[in-house]
């Protein structure tokens, strides 16, 4: 069994009324990344702070390392790294400043200069934060929260607002850690960058965890899509097992659990009545169906 | 854990030449901060005089007061809500430094920067016909003491600033408190001061440094003042401090 670098079990966390997390559930094991993902308000960053330590849980247990991180803050903070959803860093100081104090501030800090460089910033190593761009911040932020290798790291939507290079460069990095045996949390909006970099995806809606699993487990059960156009005066379509509907435009959007089966039927009538589908593609089930779907039975509950 | 080694001490350490840096980039507030004690020393030397028997004594006293009240509590009030708008100490507090140890390097060069200019305008003071301060190291406790209430104010004081901006408002009250109730002080021999005069936050550090200054009067009921409204204000600031902003 592989050893586990966080556990949370039946979290809650309310502000007055308003109940953000709502019995959650999650583990992440060393070397493993797992991606929260939910909709904005979904609870995703009161989760991410409170394994963090940075907010109350009011009920339920976390455990970071063991360790209990709203009791045990400072013996754990050494061991973990925290990349904030806002970087909070002071303009003024230049980007080596920032790495350098940084670096003062753990224990096992390391070289700020590797770090810089391992994130591209080397060469910005002189300019004052203010001045970075906001891919140029990020990774300054990232490169501050893998200071001193930590066991554990929290990335709260990492990658929101960056450049493909940036998120590239982020993602190697990330997925470097990963490799040596580095714990990752992370939240983000960007189902691919889920699909890339998580070997479990949970999905927080309205507090609560509304699917978990790996990519595979996921989409099983979430129907393929094949789309085509039909030519004007056409006939009517073949008995499927899709489901069939309009999508935009003229597209026909058939939603099937057996795309192979349909797929035949589909272009052997389309044969038979000499018939060209225009633009026509299939595609498997993928993360955006299982988001779509969750936040649609939010729809149906509310 | 949350003890004194070697990494508390240089990350704080580190904190507060960061901070100094920041200080120092910031022209405006540099430039204050070396022309104020001079301006003021000068301002209220001509007007020796008109503090009745205070003599230089009751002078050096407003006048260190008037700075702690700028360079430290309003400084530090505005530092502090800066700082918290801009995320910095959310991101501190995920650093292994202790809290008391972000809050003490964040504030440090603060204090040590109103030492420096107590030092000065003492010693301009002296340059404009004043007689050198009878009992030094009280002066030194004045500003220290004073200094550090000044932190504990205003760390208090940040629980209702929303914005840098806004510490000019809400530090007024405690100034105008502490500079009215230091002339009200001082007003009088130091053997007239009564307890309720001492007793106004902030009057106490003028009056310890008038004392130190002519050299009369008893320190002990102004030392005592200020230990209880720095543990005061500091014990309420460590309940209500908000390390995040958002009301």
């Amino acid at each position: 069994m592989t050893e586990l670098a966080i556990e949370v079990h039946d979290l809650r966390v309310a502000y007055g009324d308003h109940v953000a997390v709502d019995g959650a559930d999650l583990t992440v094991a060393r070397g493993e990344l797992v991606a929260l993902l939910g909709t904005n308000g979904a609870g995703k960053t009161t989760m991410l702070e409170t394994i963090e330590g940075h907010r109350r849980a009011d009920a339920g247990s976390v455990r970071v390392l063991g360790l209990d991180p709203g009791r045990e803050r400072l013996r754990l903070l050494g061991r973990v790294g925290v990349m904030l959803q806002e970087s909070g860093f002071s303009g003024e100081l230049t980007t080596w400043e920032t790495a350098d104090l940084w670096r003062s501030l753990r224990r096992r800090g390391g070289d700020a200069d590797a770090v810089l460089e391992r994130l591209e910033l080397a060469h910005r190593r002189d300019v004052p934060v203010k001045q970075l761009s906001g891919g140029e911040r990020r990774r300054l932020d990232l490169a501050i929260a893998i200071l001193g290798e930590p066991e554990v790291l929290f990335l709260d939507e990492p990658t929101t607002g960056l450049d493909p290079q940036s998120r590239r460069r982020t993602w190697e990095v990330v997925g470097g850690l990963v490799e040596n045996g580095t714990a990752v949390l992370l939240t983000t909006h960007y189902l691919e960058e889920a699909e890339a970099l998580a070997s479990r995806i949970a999905i927080l809606d309205r507090g609560r965890i509304a699917r978990r699993g790996t990519m595979a487990e996921l989409v099983a059960g979430i129907a393929a899509t094949i789309v085509f156009q039909l030519p004007a005066g056409a006939p009517a379509l073949p008995p499927l097992t899709a489901q069939v509907t309009t999508g935009h435009g003229d597209d026909v959007v058939a939603e099937t659990t057996e795309p192979q089966q349909d797929l035949r039927t589909l272009l052997d009538w389309a044969d038979a009545h000499r018939l060209r589908l225009a633009r026509l593609r299939v595609r498997d089930g993928s993360l955006e169906d299982v988001f779509e779907r969750v936040a649609h039975e939010q729809e149906v509950a509310a | 854990m949350t003890g004194l080694d070697a990494m508390t001490v240089s990350g704080t350490l580190a904190l507060a030449r960061s901070e100094l840096r920041l200080l120092w980039r910031n022209r405006l507030v540099a430039a204050t901060a070396l022309l104020l004690p001079p301006l003021m020393a000068l301002g209220l030397s001509r007007s020796s005089d008109s503090f009745g028997d205070g003599g230089w004594g009751a002078v050096v006293g407003l006048q260190i007061l008037t700075m702690l009240m700028f360079a430290v509590y309003a400084a530090a009030t505005t530092a502090v809500a800066a700082r918290r708008g801009e995320l910095v100490l959310k991101r501190l507090r995920t650093s292994e430094l202790p809290e008391w140890a972000v809050l003490g390097g964040m504030l440090a060069p603060l204090v040590g920067l109103a030492v420096v200019q107590a030092l000065l305008s003492a010693a301009m003071v002296v340059a404009f016909g004043a007689p050198m301060p009878q009992r030094p190291e009280l002066l030194l406790l004045a500003v220290l003491g004073g200094a550090l209430m000044c932190c504990a104010a205003a760390l208090l004081t940040t629980r209702i600033t929303a914005s840098a901006e806004q510490a000019q408002v809400t530090t007024m009250p405690l100034f105008f408190i502490a500079l009215a109730g230091a002339i009200w002080t001082i007003s009088v021999p130091s053997d007239e001061v009564t307890p309720l005069m001492l007793a106004v936050p902030g009057s106490a550090i003028a009056e310890l440094a008038r004392i130190a200054w002519n050299g009369g009067g008893d320190p002990l009921p102004a030392i005592a003042m200020i230990v209880v409204w720095t543990a005061v204000a500091g014990e309420l600031a460590k309940r209500l401090f908000r390390w995040e902003p958002r009301a």
